[in-house]
């Protein structure tokens, strides 16, 4: 059981941030198409340039990204919740005294 | 990963680093929650420096490609509207959080002995933190940021003797030419970060060497608050809070993407109604405030006098608020209140 959990979770995790990581590459991999390769450099901006979302996709890419991210970190956030919960108890135990001398918490089997 | 974990520490001793953490100690009481600013700096600064550093791979420092490359930027490299917006506002965010550190010490009084020099390397600290906000509003090179740094480097000319050359040494001439933009490049990227790490150096040092305050009270009464260990208990905590930050962050940059103006014109008159950062908006207003003569004095040098004076005073505030604990130094906080008060008012009356 605890063998699958320590499997499942990084897995899970590094499928949300791939998941994630995909939706803002899709989105970049649209820009280079408005650059082609012969135009001259771009010169000195001659009126306001306003940053904004020149494609429906990637318009669309960057607010799944948003998305992705904060379903990311409410994940995380869970976890860690878990880690706080788990380590405060740990201490509360007093095995945390081993930088005072105190006993020295027991190995992992 | 357990042989990983073996070999790096027989290496690199990381297990001396985690008995350091588990030594730390947190306190735990009503002001616990503003210990978590200090990290959330931290955490803005290194994103800072990972921006910035992806930012230089295509600035161009010089008066006619500093506009073109920032526009090329926003327009041609793959996402890099979005760097440039993440860069932009965790400056934004970083100076605010420097801002609310510093008043969580300041209305905690936890500035007073020992912890003076901690007090003063962290209003250093700010310093550099707006140095870099100046010298990096420039470098996009449009109407807006040539005017602001041509009102910004102005200011030290009132000063007699020396104030004529410390803005010359400022913009690399008499005016703000394309020397201006490679002397600010140069600072924002290379000075600065150096000064950075020197007095956050010392800071954390200072930090670690006294430890954490606690409220007064209880520091009077020696009594023993409760503690966590810094590691792993606080250090986990933190982690949640650079979480959400990352979170807001990451939701300001893409929604609120900051623009660039048309390229700076010399010859052109300062555009109406400019502005400088939210965080100069109440020198500004007291600048403006000021009349052109005050008793035959240039108005302008009293007001960098007082400004400077209200520098010195906040930076030395451990030695003029140093009474035993059980005597707050009332005055100290009420003229603290008041100076908080008139910031708040400026920034909004320039804002109106």
């Amino acid at each position: 059981m605890t063998t699958r959990r320590a499997i499942l979770r990084p897995a899970l995790l590094a499928l949300l941030l791939l998941a994630g990581a995909s939706a803002v590459v899709g989105a970049a991999q649209n820009v280079p198409l408005r650059a082609a390769a012969s135009k001259p450099a771009v010169e000195a901006a001659a009126k306001e340039i306003h940053p904004a979302f020149l494609t429906p996709r990637e318009k669309s890419g960057a607010y799944v990204f948003l998305g992705w991210t904060w379903l990311s970190i409410g994940v995380l956030l869970n976890f860690l919740r878990l880690k706080v919960r788990e380590a405060d108890r740990v201490f509360l135990t007093g095995l945390y005294g081993i930088a005072k001398g105190g006993k020295k918490p027991p190995e992992h089997p | 990963m357990k042989k990983l974990r073996t070999w790096l520490n027989d290496r690199l001793g990381l297990e001396a680093l985690s008995r350091f953490g588990m030594a730390k100690e947190v306190p735990q009481h009503s002001h616990t929650i503003w210990y978590y600013t200090g990290s959330s700096i931290l955490f803005f600064l290194g994103i800072q420096i990972v921006t910035g550093v992806m930012l230089a791979l295509y600035f161009n420092p010089t008066i006619k490609d500093a506009n073109a490359s920032v526009a090329r930027i926003m327009t041609e490299i793959p996402l890099g509207w979005i760097i440039r917006s993440i860069h932009s506002w965790s400056a934004t965010f970083m100076i605010a959080v420097v801002l609310i550190h510093l008043l969580s010490i300041a209305f905690t009084k936890a500035y007073r002995a020992p912890r003076e020099a901690t007090w003063m390397s962290g209003v250093l600290l700010l310093c550099v933190s707006l140095a870099f906000g100046f010298t990096g509003y420039l470098l996009p090179w449009d109407d807006l940021s040539l005017a602001a740094t041509k009102v910004g480097t102005d200011i030290p000319k009132a000063i007699p003797v020396v104030g004529t050359w410390v803005t010359s040494l400022l913009r690399g001439g008499e005016d703000v030419t394309g020397d201006t933009i490679s002397r600010f490049f140069i600072v924002h990227v290379c000075v600065l970060p150096l000064v950075i790490f020197a007095i956050l150096g010392i800071h954390l040092f200072l930090v670690q060497r006294h430890g954490m305050s606690l409220p007064l009270k209880a520091e009077a009464r020696g009594e023993k608050t409760p503690s966590l260990p810094f590691w792993p208990n606080f250090t986990l905590r933190e982690t949640g809070v650079w979480l959400v930050l990352l979170g807001i962050l990451l939701t300001v940059a893409v929604l609120l993407a900051p623009s660039l103006g048309p390229a700076a014109n010399l010859m052109a008159p300062a555009p109406a109604g400019i502005k400088p950062e939210w965080y100069f908006l109440f020198m500004f207003q007291t600048l403006k405030l000021f009349p052109a003569r005050i008793l035959g004095i240039n108005g302008e040098l009293v007001a960098v006098a007082v400004m400077a004076a209200g520098f010195f005073l906040v930076l030395i505030l451990p030695f003029l608020d140093n009474r035993p604990a059980e005597r707050k130094g009332r005055i100290i906080t009420g003229v603290a209140y008041a100076v908080f008060a008139y910031t708040i008012a400026m920034t909004i009356w320039s804002l109106l």
